[in-house]
């Protein structure tokens, strides 16, 4: 299916048809921005790992409810494939689905609802066999058909078409993700087979895709209008349609789940959780004071600032994690003036004086990227040699790129509509006019944003994305196979400025590449760790797309997200559960331990209340 | 539209003139005083005279500094030679206000006075002509008063100023001064009913006074007649109730600013600099504040002006 | 029987025009509204979503089938993206129940502040305490409600920490919690209208103390209260519905800008999600919804003006 869907969609690229759809996704990976849609620095008190919290003490006690606030609604609800997902998203459908792989505390992918995941010698086909004895809420069994019918739905490939004889099953940036993906057929009633074009040693990552892939039951796959909002999975909750849009939606328990604790109860604790969209920070710090809210997931860094005093005075509890973090960015359009000249690049990337921003605008509280990855994961690096901060050199590349162009530096900053991106806009304005250049805000509202992007017509835009999960789930966003309209013999070291040809921009056949970079080293890098398990060659390779990102400025890298729980001091056990074994689903004490990124929210079966 | 004196929200469609038809109210706390302008007036002008100047004068003196750093998130008083302090974005908010309050009084003035025009213009004819077209006339402001103001004023905005996206799905955004376009055409829509009322209410009073039928006798054009005679008679009325109007299409502004549809950047306003500074109010109430004094003294003012000048002219206003 | 006729004539008409207003706000929309209430979709699910609507069909027959729609409850969808979909209808069940509430609230703490404060005033009339509440009142007017509503928050919330500055608890969940999370948005409401209902109440008294049983009620020895209270606030009930008429339209707008200062989840927060989320539809729908209310209440404040003064009866009967 792969590259029927790529050729199909990619040379559509700029013409909406259906090529644009395919990035609606994208509205989730900044749609609950809010407080960093625009690159902010730090450095001064960093938080690389995981810190605070409640310590999770003895043996879990079933039973009890609680509340918890998310950063926003998710209106397009939980026909996963299809699904627009932001972490709140992510949040409630981890409640309702499980996935076939999750990622542990070394971000490593360990089978879940499959007990084993194993590719041939040269990761061109993968066997995922299912663990037995799993039903889903509506009574139905998980086998291998199941399972194909979910890995179809998410490729574009379902075979059951809705009444207009359309597909029924139309997702979107999925079938991106699986363009390597060429056959899956069911060997037996509990093993799927996934034959690739080319090799995939990290294919169990993309089983997991940030929590979005879970596992859902025929009734809701084959739901046509009604997939979005009648969510039916294997999960420690049951949806019982209770949504009431911009105010709550609720699960319950489901009795009959799969996994026990290590003292042999049953999972999950709760009986019952109440999810609330907030998205104004006071009413989040308000309501978590006043204990309207027993827990919530955050990245807010000022509701962040205002709650540590209560943490500080016993009051709340809060776990913080910068581990395996997102990157929150300049998303540059490298395709079209200014920025399809890296002296522009390199002229922005110096006059924004990162570490006073992150004062301003984070209280402090963030790390500075040096690149797209972050602490704990594959490819990171301390230091990439990323230009920051100077003045002088911000002057240089301004008169520059004035020089070579004979035009002034000057452009246009799309920004979100919310208080805080428009505040840090106006702010990487002012070190923008400090260095000589003009910029102007162009306030959108998030559709504009991501229309934008897809379009291509920006030219720089605040942006977040990118979770530390495998390296390998970035090949979507920044991969491209061929260079349409470009020379393959050009030896230009500029790519992406156009070439012989003079065709500048449309020489990335990816359409979610928004930046529109169309780089060879980092192309080779992501097919060169694809093909090899080895862990120093994948390392190798994802630390030299960070620093090729370093070399070209393909973006303006700001900071990593630092995600926290805060939480009432009886909420227990925020990390979740171990993880299960090839041999039992239970959270045996020497399993796995979970993952400690908050980034796609957490395991909720593992939250119990202190009496 | 929102919150202001009764006397210039229209009767409800429906609502017969009530039998016994109150006294008018908001002359009352002037006309206590004086006849005359008084202290309160003088001090309204010279607020109103203060902020027209800064709106003029300083975004052409003041120029914020270069690091954003020195103002960002600092009170009043802070930093020497910036006396009301920073924005979260380091922006001068002495700075900030006066932009804020040239869009502010940019929208208001400019809808108010689409409403004069429009307004006045129907009302008058209406007043004048009487008969069918008076009830046609009477009719179409019944049907536009029977939205209430703010929800029209919303809608109008929301669907007007909607970036466009083109049927190749290219957006085409909205730049700041179409934005303050739609914004004067949608309240001056909004404030056109209003004024007509006004005006109609008064031209049936002096359309009937002898020298007006004099004048008819000897043969003047009606437009004429209309002009000459019974418009500088209309005038005050229509200017007492104008300034009010200024006043609420303000904080029309401003509550269209809270629901995101106001002023937008790179432009600010009283009410967007309201909206956007909110989320500052508990680390630094001052950025809220400021602009909200702004507001409140000049709608104060308008609101004093505006009854002295109903008090001077002896404007009923129980003729709506 | 003949003016009851005319009177709903007249209603119909005028609900005739305001819906049709409604309806025609998303032909206002620069470009194409499909793309910019669904998004990005493929042109099979635009032209779904567009047959869906119904812009395919002419004009007038555009509005006949709305119309049929808005009629039986029908008040189109919520989209999000090409495939999520909600209907309107849900969400505003959901949302006018809150609005009301709160507005009701305000209207309440209006009536019971500012009669007292009316009667008052009329009755010290030129004293310190009447120049005093005058000069209150007529401040208060000048504050805009959103303003108000952001120093309350400060003063009475953040500072003072009284109540909850923001979030709203459903009377389900506990009827002190809900009048707690709906005290400072309904006050923010109430202060402005306060001050209107007391002027009109203060001068209006003022006129009927003069009025000669006023006055031999008072010779007559009857305790001044209870003159106050009963015989001279009597005859300005009508005035105090005139005004309650007049402001009603401030009210509704105020609630839609207050409620979304205070995350209450009504019409005002509803339409909010519509704007941001481009629901032209939704918006149209809301409008309408908002628009008919605001017309029925005001031929219920007719019709109750009928009830208690027969002489308007009379009158009409006469023209």
């Amino acid at each position: 299916m792969g590259e029927n869907v790529r050729s199909v969609l990619g040379s559509r690229k700029r013409s909406v048809g259906g090529a644009v759809a395919i990035a609606l996704v994208m509205a989730m990976l900044i749609a609950a921005c809010g407080g960093s849609s625009t690159p902010k620095g730090g450095g001064t008190s960093t938080t690389q790992g995981v810190s605070g919290g409640n310590p999770n003490e003895g043996k879990p006690t079933p039973g009890g409810a609680v509340t918890m606030a998310l950063p926003a609604e998710s209106t397009g609800g939980w026909c996963l494939p299809e699904a627009q997902l932001a972490v709140s998203g992510i949040q409630v459908a981890r409640a309702i689905y499980d996935y076939l792989a999750v990622p542990n505390d070394k971000n490593e992918y360990v089978p879940s609802l499959a007990d084993k995941i194993t590719p041939n010698a040269d990761f061109t086909s993968w066997t995922i066999h299912i663990r037995s004895g799993i039903k889903f809420h509506d009574g139905t069994p998980l086998n291998a058909a199941v399972v194909k019918d979910n890995l179809d739905a998410y490729g574009g490939e379902f075979a059951a078409k809705g009444p207009d004889g359309q597909p029924l099953r139309k997702p979107l940036l999925f079938t991106f993700v699986f363009d390597n993906v060429k056959a899956i057929t069911v060997t037996d009633p509990m093993t799927v087979k996934v034959d690739m074009i080319g090799p995939w040693s990290s294919f169990p990552a993309s089983l997991y895709s940030y929590g979005r892939l879970g596992i859902m039951a025929e009734k809701q796959l084959h739901d046509g209008a009604n997939c979005f909002e009648d969510m039916i999975g294997t999960g420690p909750f049951k949806f019982e349609h209770d949504w009431q849009r911009n105010d709550h939606l609720t699960v319950v328990k489901n009795e009959n789940y799969w996994r026990k604790d290590q003292y042999g109860q049953r999972l999950p604790y709760l009986d019952k959780i109440t999810f609330k969209p907030v998205t104004e920070t006071t009413t989040l710090v308000n309501g978590l004071t006043t204990k309207l809210f027993d827990l919530t997931l955050s990245d807010d860094t000022v509701a962040i600032d205002q709650l540590q005093s209560k943490v500080d005075g016993g009051g709340l509890a809060m776990l913080k994690s910068g581990k395996f973090p997102e990157v929150a960015y300049t998303l540059f359009n490298d395709s079209k003036p200014p920025f399809d000249n890296i002296n522009a690049r390199l002229a922005f990337a110096y006059a924004v004086d990162r570490e006073e921003y992150n004062r301003i605008a984070n209280k402090g509280l963030l790390q500075l990227a040096s690149g797209p990855f972050g602490p704990g994961t594959l490819g990171y690096v301390a230091d990439t040699h990323l230009p920051t901060y100077n003045p002088v050199k911000a002057k240089d590349y301004a008169k520059k790129y004035t020089q070579a162009t004979g035009q002034p530096l000057s452009f246009t900053f799309s920004a979100g509509s919310d208080p805080i991106s428009l505040t840090n806009a106006q702010l990487i304005g002012r070190y923008a006019q400090n260095a000589g250049m003009s910029m102007n805000i162009k306030q959108v509202d998030e559709a504009t944003l991501i229309n934008d992007a897809i379009t291509g017509n920006f030219q720089a835009s605040g942006w977040r994305n990118h979770p530390g999960f495998d390296p390998d789930t970035q090949w979507v966003w920044w991969h491209c196979a061929v260079a349409v309209g470009r020379d393959p013999n050009s030896t230009s070291t500029e790519i992406g400025l156009g070439d012989a040809a003079g065709i500048t921009g449309n020489n990335c056949d990816n359409p979610v590449n928004f930046s529109n970079f169309n780089d060879k080293v980092i192309n080779k890098a992501f097919e060169t760790a694809r093909a090899s398990a080895d862990p120093d060659v994948r390392k190798k390779a994802y630390e030299d797309i960070n620093k090729e990102f370093a070399k070209q400025v393909w973006d303006g890298w700001g900071y990593w997200t630092l995600w926290t729980i805060p939480s009432q001091t009886n909420v227990k056990g925020v990390l979740g559960p171990n993880l299960a074994s090839a041999t039992s689903p239970d959270a045996g004490p020497d399993h796995d331990k979970p993952f400690e990124g908050l980034s796609s929210g957490i395991d909720l079966s593992g939250l119990w209340l202190k009496k | 539209m929102l919150e202001h004196s009764p006397s210039t929200v229209a009767a409800p469609v429906d609502a017969p003139p009530p039998a016994t038809e109150p006294p008018p109210p908001d002359t009352e706390f002037v006309r206590a005083r004086s006849q005359r302008v008084g202290l309160g007036g003088i001090l309204g002008i010279i607020w109103l005279g203060f902020v027209a100047i800064c709106a003029i004068v300083i975004p052409m003196v003041v120029k914020n500094p270069t690091n954003p750093g020195l103002l960002a998130a600092r009170g009043m008083f802070k930093v020497s030679g910036h006396p009301l302090g920073g924005d979260s974005a380091g922006n001068d908010m002495l700075l900030q206000l006066a932009k804020g309050a040239r869009s502010s009084l940019i929208v208001a003035i400019g809808a108010v006075a689409v409403g004069l025009v429009l307004g006045g213009t129907l009302g008058l004819i209406a007043g004048y002509y009487r008969g069918r077209i008076d009830t046609l006339l009477t009719s179409t402001f019944n049907i536009l008063l029977a939205i209430p103001q703010f929800v029209l004023a919303v809608a109008l905005v929301s669907v007007l100023a909607n970036d466009s996206i083109s049927k190749q799905g290219i957006p085409v955004p909205v730049t700041t001064g179409r934005r303050l376009a739609v914004l004067v055409i949608a309240l001056g829509i909004v404030s056109t009913p209003i004024l007509a009322r006004i005006t109609r209410a008064n031209t049936l009073q002096w359309a009937q006074r002898e020298f007006v039928l004099a004048a008819r006798a000897q043969g003047a054009t009606n437009r004429r007649v209309m002009i000459r005679e019974v418009l500088p008679n209309v005038l005050p009325a229509m200017f007492s109730i104008a300034l009010l109007g200024i006043a609420v299409a303000m904080v029309a502004e401003g509550g269209l600013s809270i629901l995101g549809v106001g002023v937008h950047l790179p432009g600010v306003s009283w009410g967007s600099l309201i909206a956007q500074g909110r989320n500052s109010l508990q680390s630094q109430p001052s950025v809220v504040f400021e602009p909200i004094v702004c507001l409140f003294l000049t709608v104060l003012s308008l609101n004093y002006l505006g009854d002295v000048v109903r008090a001077r002219f002896d404007v009923r206003e129980s003729v709506l | 029987m003949r003016v009851a006729l005319r009177r709903v004539i007249q209603l119909v008409v005028v609900l005739v025009f305001v819906s049709f207003f409604s309806f025609s706000l998303i032909q206002l929309v620069p470009g194409d509204p499909v793309v910019a209430i669904v998004g990005f979709a493929s042109p099979a699910q635009l032209a779904q979503v567009r047959h869906q609507i119904g812009l395919d069909d002419p004009f007038l027959l555009q509005y006949w089938h709305w119309l049929g729609g808005f009629i039986h409850g029908d008040l189109g969808q919520h989209y999000s993206g090409p495939t999520g979909r909600s209907a309107v209808s849900t969400g505003i069940a959901q949302s006018l129940p809150v609005t009301l509430e709160l507005m009701a609230f305000a209207m309440i703490l209006t009536i019971v502040i500012a009669i007292p404060l009316g009667i008052l005033s009329a009755y010290r009339s030129g004293t310190l305490t009447d120049k005093l509440i005058s000069a209150t009142a007529f401040g208060s007017i000048a504050m805009p409600d959103f303003a108000l509503a952001i120093v309350l928050s400060f003063w009475v919330g953040v500072k003072l920490k009284w109540l909850p500055t923001s979030g709203f608890t459903h009377l389900s969940d506990g009827f002190v919690k809900n009048i707690k999370s709906l005290t400072l948005p309904a006050v923010s409401l109430a202060v402005g209208q306060i001050a209107a209902y007391m002027r009109l109440l203060r001068s209006d008294m003022i006129a009927t103390l003069q009025e000669d049983y006023i006055l031999m009620a008072k010779s007559k020895g009857i305790p001044t209260r209870r003159i106050l209270w009963r015989h001279a606030l009597r005859p300005s009930s009508l005035t105090l519905l005139t005004v309650a008429g007049l402001n009603i339209g401030a009210l509704i707008g105020g609630t839609i800008v207050v409620e979304n200062l205070f995350e209450i989840p009504g019409m005002g927060k509803l339409l909010f999600f519509a704007i941001f989320g481009r629901q032209f539809v939704e918006l149209q729908s809301i409008v309408a919804v908002i628009a008919v209310g605001y017309v029925l209440v005001n031929v219920a404040v007719d019709i109750l003006y009928t009830v208690l003064d027969p002489r308007i009866r009379d009158a009409r009967a006469l023209a």
